[in-house]
């Protein structure tokens, strides 16, 4: 199926609410492009676009971003194995259970080997995933229960490795931005295909720092902050989530990827000035060139500045 | 409409607008009467009386609010509580003119005030009676209409109403939070509504309804749409309507700013600025305040109504205000001077030492610039390395802390010869008290805001709110409605100052 195809099928839903999206998957689709793009060390891609209303906007492309990372290579659990040193924490996919805890060894009875996890002793035959988690601290240790896949993390991982990127480590994505209104969007549900599809909640796919123990796929930060705290996060792609976000651009330094999301219906439009003055002095880039075309009633802008 | 259906909606609404077939309606109704006020206004403007005999300027700040009522607000009230106000000013003014001006310039005053007379006693004005005509013709049923005049609202709503038309009315900023309309009205030029009516769209369709005589047809886009792939490119359709009447177009004027502008002087040119002075520019606030900002001055406190709860407060670069801002101030009181007392009252037991300290290397370099002057000061400085120099009788000023950078506070105090260690934490104390109680202020007037109607604020271009904060009592939130383009020296100490009365008098 196309890209385009796809998306004419992305639906939201709100409880028993259904909304025909086509938009809301272009901006899945956005990030997803921009994951799958080469990063460069030493550029930053900008990508500006311009909404009706800010409402699930900036979580879209952080969602998309979220569903196309892939897994490192070797990432099966029996090739994993011995690269885990005993004594660090590692995170687990087991019997749809997300698990974060200090790993102690392996022990091997004949055909069984089993993994000692925490307080309790793991059959290694029935891991679905696991991975390293040097940066998981106690206080981050549990398990969490996790809601079956829907039609959205299917299609982006047929082969299950959805699991393997929820072990896989810190978040890749920040979005910066008014926190109450980002964390009202984490409710909402994204499907593929037709009508009976299931969903996946929004929470679910971006899996927010400090929203659950034990796992996190994204970061959410305060627009109204003057320093950008968790300098330590691997961040690719940043998200400023309007016009009050727009004030920490130049602390964005990190990220090879930036999205501006500027709502047409606020107020204040005036300093996207700023970042018409920023193209001028920058190199030009083409949607094209990403492969993401803004559906009608989105703007969508692109360019590169040097980091 | 449920969150989902109406965000849904907003983006139907705006691909519509990406659409090549579809564009919005502006209907220009045939207005003469207004038409003659707008002729007189543009040959007494071009005739450039003023210059010699500047009152003239006030008689034609006060034909700009008889014009921009025509525009905006065409209700038959719209004379009815200060008609009395303005024909007194107009009498006055055609008084003394007559004896100030040449026989043109006498005619051509006489025209205008004739002009700004028949104006105030208009009843009927043809673009109310063709939105009036236009819902009674095309039913209410979904239709909102939005106004572009401030504070008006209620007079729209009563006006309709004993017109038997049901018909919601909104302000740019209460229109954003509904849910999408049918059919939309708007009384004025798109310019007057902005990027928000015109590229984010909150009705399916939308009607302007404009004078004739206003040849202001643009329609505003976003910053980045014509660069932007899938830039929007809203257009509207021109339908003239009634009777069409001749003024003259061209010689620019079709650029004139409708919104009534206050009376600038130009201030008289000079070379420097004194040493107690600095470089601000005028600006009004809805209420009838005045303040001086200083154009490179530290951030001032705005805020942002269409906002979530709890972020509407926020700190901006003083260059970043624009009409249509909102500044939250204390009367009376800079919130420089305020916010000082907080810190001090934070430091509690250490505020007397903290005190001492920072008045001790302040006192060496008043004693110092008395000495040898700013420019000199500032030249030694530089040649020590710091960078803001210029700054250096701001530092003097007891509302400034310190340098921002730590290397400049360094470099002046050795420069001072005040021992670096000791004032530097001192200064550094009270920096972070600051910082704090700063930030105090802000959860405090969130909180306040949080109960506060904002809609008020949209409507009256001005609200105060209580804190619940010692020695805060009170704060006012205020638009802003006009910049002065000419920057004046004035005392440092009246700065940022709140100031009612004066001369914005012809603002609306």
């Amino acid at each position: 199926m196309t890209e385009a195809a796809k998306a004419s099928h992305f639906m939201l839903r709100d409880g028993a609410d259904v909304l025909d999206a086509p938009w809301a998957g272009a901006l899945v689709a956005l990030g997803a492009r921009l994951a799958r793009r080469q990063h460069s060390e030493c550029r930053q891609l900008l990508v500006v676009v311009t909404v009706p209303t800010r409402d699930f906007a900036a979580c879209l492309v952080a969602a998309g971003w979220v569903l196309a990372q892939r897994p490192p290579h070797a990432s099966e659990v029996k090739s994993v194995l011995p690269l885990l040193v005993a004594h660090e924490p590692v995170r687990v996919v087991a019997r749809s259970q997300l698990v974060g805890d200090m790993f102690y060894g392996v022990a091997v009875h004949g055909q069984q080997t089993r993994l000692h996890i925490g307080g309790s002793w793991w059959d290694a035959d029935y891991l679905d995933a696991i991975a390293a988690a040097p940066e998981l601290d106690s206080g981050s240790f549990g398990k969490l229960h996790l809601p079956a896949t829907g039609s959205l993390i299917q299609r982006a991982h047929p082969n299950g490795t959805w699991h393997e990127v929820l072990v896989g480590g810190a978040p890749t994505v920040r979005i910066i931005g008014t926190l109450t209104r980002l964390k009202n969007d984490l409710d909402i549900e994204l499907c593929v295909g037709s009508g009976d599809s299931t969903a996946d909640a929004m929470r679910d796919v971006l899996w927010p720092l400090g929203d659950r123990p034990v796992g996190a796929l994204s970061s959410f930060v305060t627009a109204s902050t003057d320093e950008l705290p968790d300098s330590e996060l691997p961040v690719k792609l940043t998200i400023l989530d309007g016009v009050s976000a727009l004030d920490l651009l130049s602390e964005v330094t990190a990220a090879s990827h930036v999205v501006v999301v500027l709502d047409r219906g606020a107020a204040e439009n005036e300093a996207a000035s700023q970042l018409v003055e920023l193209r001028a002095r920058s190199e030009a880039a083409s949607l094209e060139d990403l492969g993401w075309r803004p559906p009608p009633g989105i703007e969508g802008l692109a360019f590169e500045v040097q980091k | 409409m449920s969150r989902l259906q109406r965000v849904g909606a907003l983006y139907e609404a705006s691909a519509r607008l990406s659409a090549s077939a579809h564009s919005m309606a502006l209907f220009a109704a045939g207005d003469p009467d207004g038409a003659l006020l707008q002729k007189h206004i543009q040959t007494v403007m071009r005739m450039q009386l003023a210059d010699d005999v500047p009152i003239v300027n006030e008689l034609i700040a006060i034909a700009r609010v008889v014009r921009w009522r025509d525009l905006v607000q065409p209700t038959p009230d719209r004379f009815d509580h200060d008609s009395d106000q303005i024909l007194s000013s107009v009498q006055r003014l055609s008084f003394q003119l007559e004896a100030m001006l040449d026989p043109a310039g006498g005619a051509a005053c006489s025209q205008l005030v004739e002009s700004v007379r028949v104006g105030i006693g208009r009843r009927h004005i043809p673009t109310a009676e063709l939105l009036l005509e236009s819902l009674r013709e095309g039913g209410t049923e979904g239709c909102v209409l939005t106004i572009a005049a401030t504070g008006a609202r209620q007079r729209f709503s009563a006006w309709l109403e004993a017109e038997e038309l049901q018909v919601p009315v909104h302000s740019v900023g209460s229109l954003m939070g509904i849910a999408v309309a049918a059919y939309g009205y708007f009384v004025g030029p798109p310019s007057l509504f902005g990027t928000r009516v015109t590229t984010a769209p909150r009705c399916v369709e939308q009607s302007f309804i404009i004078p004739s005589w206003c040849h202001d047809r643009k329609v505003p886009r976003t910053e980045v749409s014509a660069f932007a792939t899938g830039g929007l490119n809203p257009r509207v359709q021109v339908f003239t309507v009634g009777e069409s009447e001749a003024v003259p177009e061209a010689d620019g004027s079709d650029d004139e700013e409708m919104t009534p502008q206050p009376v600038w002087t130009r201030p008289a040119t000079r070379s420097s600025v004194g040493d107690d002075e600095v470089l601000a520019k005028e600006v009004h606030l809805a209420g009838g305040v005045t303040m001086w900002l200083d154009r490179d001055g530290d951030s001032i406190r705005t805020l942002d109504p269409d906002e979530s709860l709890g972020h509407r407060v926020e700190l901006r670069p003083v260059a970043s205000i624009r009409t249509g801002s909102f500044l939250v101030y204390r009367e009376g009181e800079t919130e420089s001077d305020a916010l000082l007392r907080l810190a001090y009252q934070e430091l509690g037991a250490r505020s007397e030492l903290v005190r001492s300290r920072q008045s001790e290397w302040k006192r060496v370099l008043k004693e110092r610039l008395r000495d040898i002057g700013t420019t000199e000061a500032t030249r030694q400085l530089r040649a020590l390395g710091v960078e803001a120099a210029a700054q250096v009788r701001a530092w003097a000023s007891d509302t400034v802390v310190r340098p921002r950078s730590d290397g400049d506070f360094q470099q002046l105090l050795a420069w001072l010869g005040a021992g670096v260690g000791e004032h530097f934490e001192a200064a550094n104390q009270l920096r972070s008290a600051r910082l704090r109680a700063a930030n105090r202020v802000t959860r405090a007037l969130e909180t306040a805001l949080g109960k506060a109607d904002m809609q008020k604020l949209e409507d009256q271009g001005e609200l105060m709110v209580e804190l619940d904060l010692d020695g805060f009592a009170a704060m006012t939130a205020g638009k802003v409605l006009a910049v002065s383009p000419h920057e004046c020296a004035i005392p440092r100490h009246d700065l940022r100052i709140a100031r009612r009365g004066g001369t914005s008098q012809w603002l609306e």
